[in-house]
């Protein structure tokens, strides 16, 4: 088969699926194996690579670290969390929208999932933000914002996955991702300060000696877990999959007492939320692998490459043509589908520019933030909807401003590829 | 009266065997889960591990997803396009729904007879684990054949029910898990 029939073949297959509903990872696999079973004749190839895709131990990575932030957010270690870090600076400039961005960054260091963080810090910081005499829209936006977060500073899903399809180390890229997150972070809360400067009337009073101590005895064991998964991961003493293991079962203790008062009912149905939104994500990785396979096998990376070649494009240009893609692409997908769908193109291209494959990473996944905060399909977005009661529109308007700073630090972060790579290096 | 008894027979039993297949998702992630955390602790504490708790996790994990998936389509939390759909009146909503699940019943059925093909290979060469369990394969690829199965009843079911009048589904939050 030719390289053009076969890209009509394996697009216009998944796309049709895709745009009429079928699940992504299952039209992803109908794609791939329909080319595959074309081209060679044989259906059970499929059965195997899916298989075969997530027969890998870093894989259970995904699903530990979802279950654990299932577990965390609806147990009461999120309301702990944010309690003490309110103490501690609700009362400086920025106050609780300031505490929000905090109380996520720290939340993101546990959870590896935008939407997760977004759904975690928004049930717990919106009403609160609201009953402050904080604008709607700017809550809403923020916290739809920051969510981002959850997927740039590790541990990240998405970047477990581009480990996986890109054989980069995920401890490196989990590396990579902490200076662009904490920048974020900070530009976010230096924004929220400028911001909100005159809304004094929504700090808080200063909580006495005694209000801080208790918020913050309370919240200890939570804030404890980032220092064992990171510290864990870059003391080199668990791997990310071993960390995400020991994350669940301190989740589970840590929690215990809550979902003791909240009944085993409560419990069972977290536990089934969490391995079922899991298994909804290990299918797009798996039928993402049949997929990659139709694709490499037609050759339609390899023309491409030639093709860019043939263009002299320069990296910085190439990065630019990238970025409009993957910003065009994560309008209408989510996070990883667009990552799964592209990376089979992207990264021999981007062996041929000579650019870092971790720098990539870390560019994806800023763009993938925009994405999720960009309609028509911004998850971030519908789960603050569903969360504030309003429209997506209401969110999306809030989420404006807060847009520009993530475009500034995409511009950032795709041109000084050291910010990234300082750490790593 | 008599309708309604063999009706609600058959939706306890439905019921039933939902609650089963949550239950086994469930199970089989968190013994994954559970396991490789003892793996870590008896490497750590105890200097001893085996590696054949590894790739039985893998397996349990592999398990939960393809036992998952048809859950995930129950709960409408599989990750997929929505947009077409939001565009459209009830009745074009019904249309495309039907449209989309017989697409994926297709593709489970496909699944179902892959992982069938995959798992008599397996159980034809005798492949076994590569570790000193020396457990055999077949019963891990099974699971993409047991996803395909359970995924196309669950899909039959959604078809009768995008055309009940009662029928709407927890399918219009889709999406609702994905990352």
């Amino acid at each position: 088969m030719d390289i053009a029939s076969a890209s009509l073949l394996l697009v216009g297959v998944m796309a049709i699926l895709a745009i009429i509903g079928v699940p992504i990872g299952l039209a992803l696999a109908a794609s791939g194996a329909t080319y595959i079973y074309i081209t060679n004749g044989v259906l059970p190839v499929s059965g195997g690579i899916m298989f075969s895709a997530l027969d890998k131990t870093p894989v259970l990575a995904i699903p530990f670290f979802i279950i654990a932030a299932e577990i965390l957010s609806r147990g009461g270690a999120i309301k702990r969390l944010v309690s003490a870090v309110d103490s501690l600076i609700g009362h400086l400039p920025g106050g609780l929208a300031v505490v929000a961005v905090i109380s996520t960054i720290i939340f993101s260091a546990m959870c590896g999932s935008s939407i997760a963080t977004a759904a975690a810090i928004g049930v717990v910081v919106l009403p609160e933000l609201i009953k402050r005499g904080y604008p709607q829209r700017f809550s809403l936006g923020l916290i739809a914002m920051s969510g981002g977060l959850g997927i740039l500073i590790p541990p990240s899903i998405p970047l477990i996955i581009y480990g996986l399809v890109s054989n980069e180390s995920i401890g490196k890229l989990f590396k990579a991702g902490i200076v662009p997150g904490l920048l974020f972070g900070a530009l976010l809360c230096a924004y929220v300060i400028v911001r909100t400067w005159s809304w004094r009337e929504t700090r808080r009073v200063r909580a006495s000696f005694a209000e801080r101590r208790d918020a913050l005895v309370a919240a200890t064991d939570v804030l404890i877990l980032p220092v064992i998964i990171l510290g864990s991961i870059y003391g080199g003493i668990f791997t990310p999959t071993e960390a995400s293991a020991v994350a669940v079962v301190y989740a589970l203790v840590i929690t215990a007492p809550e979902y003791h008062r909240q009944g085993f009912r409560s419990f069972v149905t977290v536990i089934a939320r969490g391995c079922i939104t899991s298994a909804a994500i290990l299918v797009v990785l798996a039928g993402a692998a049949v997929f990659g396979y139709a694709m490499t096998d037609s050759g339609i990376p390899q023309s491409l490459v030639g093709w860019i070649t043939d263009q002299k494009l320069t990296a910085l240009g190439f990065l630019l043509a990238a970025n409009v893609l993957l910003i065009f692409l994560g309008m209408f997908l989510e996070v990883i589908s667009a990552l799964l769908i592209t990376l089979p193109i992207f990264l021999p291209l981007i062996a041929l520019m000579d650019i870092d494959p971790i720098h990539f990473a870390i560019i994806i996944i800023i763009n993938m933030e925009i994405a999720a905060v960009t309609p028509p399909i911004g998850l971030n977005l519908f789960t603050l909807s569903a969360i504030g009661k309003v429209s997506v529109g209401e969110v999306f308007r809030g989420t404006a401003p807060f847009l520009v700073l993530a475009f500034f630090m995409l511009a950032l972060i795709t041109y000084v590829p050291e910010i990234s790579l300082v750490l790593v290096d | 009266m008599t309708d309604a008894g063999p009706r609600s027979g058959v939706q306890t039993l439905l019921r039933g065997w939902d609650v089963l297949c949550d239950a086994a998702t469930a199970i089989l992630f968190i013994a994954g889960a559970v396991f490789m955390f003892v793996m870590v602790v008896t490497r750590y504490g105890f200097a001893w591990s085996d590696p054949s708790v590894e790739i039985i996790v893998r397996y349990c994990m592999i398990w939960g997803t393809f036992v998952g998936i048809s859950a995930g389509m129950r709960y409408g939390v599989n990750i997929r396009f929505t947009l077409i759909e939001h565009l459209l009146n009830d009745r074009g909503k019904q249309i495309l729904r039907t449209l989309a699940h017989a697409a994926t019943l297709l593709i489970a059925v496909a699944l179902a007879v892959s992982g069938y093909t995959l798992t008599d290979e397996t159980m034809m060469f005798n492949e076994v684990m590569p570790t000193a369990l020396r457990w055999p394969v077949w019963p891990f690829h099974a699971a993409v054949c047991a996803g395909g199965v359970l995924l196309s009843i669950q899909l039959v079911r959604s078809i009768i029910d995008v055309w009940r009048p009662d029928g709407r589904r927890a399918e219009d939050a889709s999406a609702a898990g994905s990352v």
